[in-house]
């Protein structure tokens, strides 16, 4: 379902570009040799220290950001000459706050990120309802998204990665800034979104509880490179002392 | 089919967020109605028969006005698409709408459709204003040569406008370049005043402004009906500014994408 074989990515830009922001850093490596198989079904996550490479990864699998060396496959499509075919497969969600148009209502936005995958306005309006009716915020739906809360926001962004039912999602830290029961529900989601629909499910969490709840591996991510791959359920310990260990071992 | 519908969910999307802030737009139409009395009592103290007016039918009101609604058309086609760039930027959607499997041509038209279409109901509202309130007089009007004029001057500042959206794409600032252009187009490219009473090396410098021969050719098919084999000039001017720019504004905007793409600087803002 997603394979990647020692993908790379080193941001670097233009010379021009660097000197003309006054910028000095020549360039960051943020991935290394990253080599992962993620099953049909499978729920996995991300973990690391903050700038292990995580936004990375997934940014690059969603195609928004090339790879410097190696590659990837998403459902058999190549990443880099396949683009157009991946961004089909793939729903990415960040955590970030912004991304939606905040005078528009929710199914505004989502109508219109609907239509923009070429289909026709009753479709797209059709989608749209479904895809707030799997996050429950269809009652919301005619609300202005800038009067949408933190985790209304969260769930809005994963509604509009479930658009077209695309059967990889990308999660950015999708718990980030929810209060215990707003990530709960999104937890519940994504195990149903997994189990019901069969969606391969990538999530990037700092959150050791959440990974547990709903990943089946975890890959350990320092500096950019994967230092362990840990099957979460039915371990003996638990996720963080391994977790750890992988760090200490990284070091 | 699937442009279209992607087409016209950016005009729905911007139809929307415009009826959500409609009092800008009840601004800018007002400026419009209060400007175009402005330009007529000014016209008065123009003196009738100045030799520089008589190509264009002697009238400074009709010269002004045209002047005014064409540049500002001009000004807006090249300025929208980086404009629209950037609020996306800032608004931490831009990476969304390049994730989706929309074509990249597709998103660029489709973000500056509305911001067009609403600067082209601006220009004819001047003209329009004028007819109903000064007499303006089209009736002898070659709406074909002046159709071809304007598509002509619409392609070359599109195209210009490219090289803004690929500043905005690189440095994630707001684009200097399109006020710069207006800055010149106005003082060089013949908007308020004929480009033959300039001193002759400006006039020279204004052969090479693209605003100059769209001016000229929009002034002469509206004004004295003169079509299209009486515009060859402009015309040729203008496809000759569309060959350079169209390929070097993709070039670029292409290059500019692959690089923020590549240094991991194509969202968030600074």
């Amino acid at each position: 379902m997603i394979e990647t074989r020692n993908l790379g990515k080193t941001y670097h830009a233009h010379p021009w570009i660097r000197s003309a922001r006054g910028r000095r850093r020549s360039s960051v490596e943020a991935l290394r040799e990253v080599t992962l198989r993620i099953e049909r079904g499978e729920v996995f996550g991300l973990m690391g220290p903050n700038g292990a490479g995580k936004t990375t990864l997934l940014r690059v699998l969603a195609t928004l950001v090339p790879p410097s060396t190696g590659g990837a496959c998403i459902c058999g499509a190549d990443l880099v000459r396949e683009a157009a075919t991946v961004r089909r497969f793939v729903g990415l969600a960040s955590g970030d706050e912004r991304g939606f148009y905040g005078s528009l209502n929710g199914h505004e936005n989502l109508e219109f990120f609907a239509a923009l995958l070429g289909l026709s306005p009753r479709v797209a309006r059709r989608l749209a309802d479904k895809a707030l009716e799997a996050v429950d915020l269809l009652p919301v739906a005619g609300r202005p998204v800038g009067q949408y809360s933190t985790g209304m926001r969260q769930r809005l962004g994963i509604a509009r990665a479930l658009l077209g039912a695309p059967p990889v999602l990308l999660l950015d830290e999708p718990t980030r800034s929810l209060d215990p029961i707003a990530a709960s529900e999104v937890q519940a989601l994504v195990r149903r979104l997994a189990e019901e629909a069969g969606m391969t499910v990538v999530v990037a969490t700092h959150n050791f509880h959440e990974a547990e709840g709903i990943c089946q591996r975890v890959a350990v991510l320092a500096d950019g490179a994967v230092r362990d791959v840990v099957p979460v359920r039915g371990g003996e310990h638990g996720l963080a002392p391994r977790y750890r260990a992988s760090l200490m071992a990284s070091r | 089919m699937t442009t279209v519908y992607q087409l016209l969910a950016f005009l729905r999307r911007d139809w929307r967020l415009a009826r959500s802030s409609s009092i800008g737009l009840a601004w800018q139409t007002a400026a419009i109605i209060c400007a175009t009395p402005t330009i007529y009592y000014l016209g008065r103290l123009v003196r009738p028969g100045m030799p520089s007016l008589t190509p264009y039918g002697s009238n400074y009101f009709a010269f002004a006005v045209l002047g005014i609604a064409a540049s500002g058309l001009i000004a807006s086609v090249m300025g929208t698409c980086a404009t629209a760039v950037r609020q996306e930027q800032v608004g931490g959607t831009l990476d969304v709408l390049l994730r989706t499997p929309a074509p990249l041509p597709v998103l660029a038209a489709g973000a500056s459709l509305w911001p067009m279409l609403l600067a082209l109901a601006q220009a004819l509202l001047y003209v329009g204003l004028g007819a109903v309130l000064f007499h303006l007089n089209f009736a002898g009007a070659n709406l074909v040569g002046a159709t071809v004029v304007i598509g002509l001057a619409v392609v070359v500042s599109a195209a210009l406008g490219l090289v803004s959206v690929a500043f905005v794409l690189l440095f994630r600032r707001t684009e200097p370049f399109t006020g710069a252009m207006v800055g010149v187009g106005v003082m060089l490219g013949g908007v308020f005043y004929p480009v033959d009473i300039l001193p002759s090396r400006a006039r020279a410098v204004a052969q090479l402004v693209p605003l100059t021969h769209a001016l000229v050719g929009l002034r002469l098919a509206l004004l004295r009906g003169v079509g299209v084999s009486g515009l060859v000039s402009p015309i040729l001017a203008l496809l000759a500014w569309c060959a350079v720019a169209v390929p070097i504004g993709l070039v670029v905007v292409r290059w500019a994408l692959h690089e923020a793409r590549r240094s991991g600087t194509l969202s968030g803002f600074d």
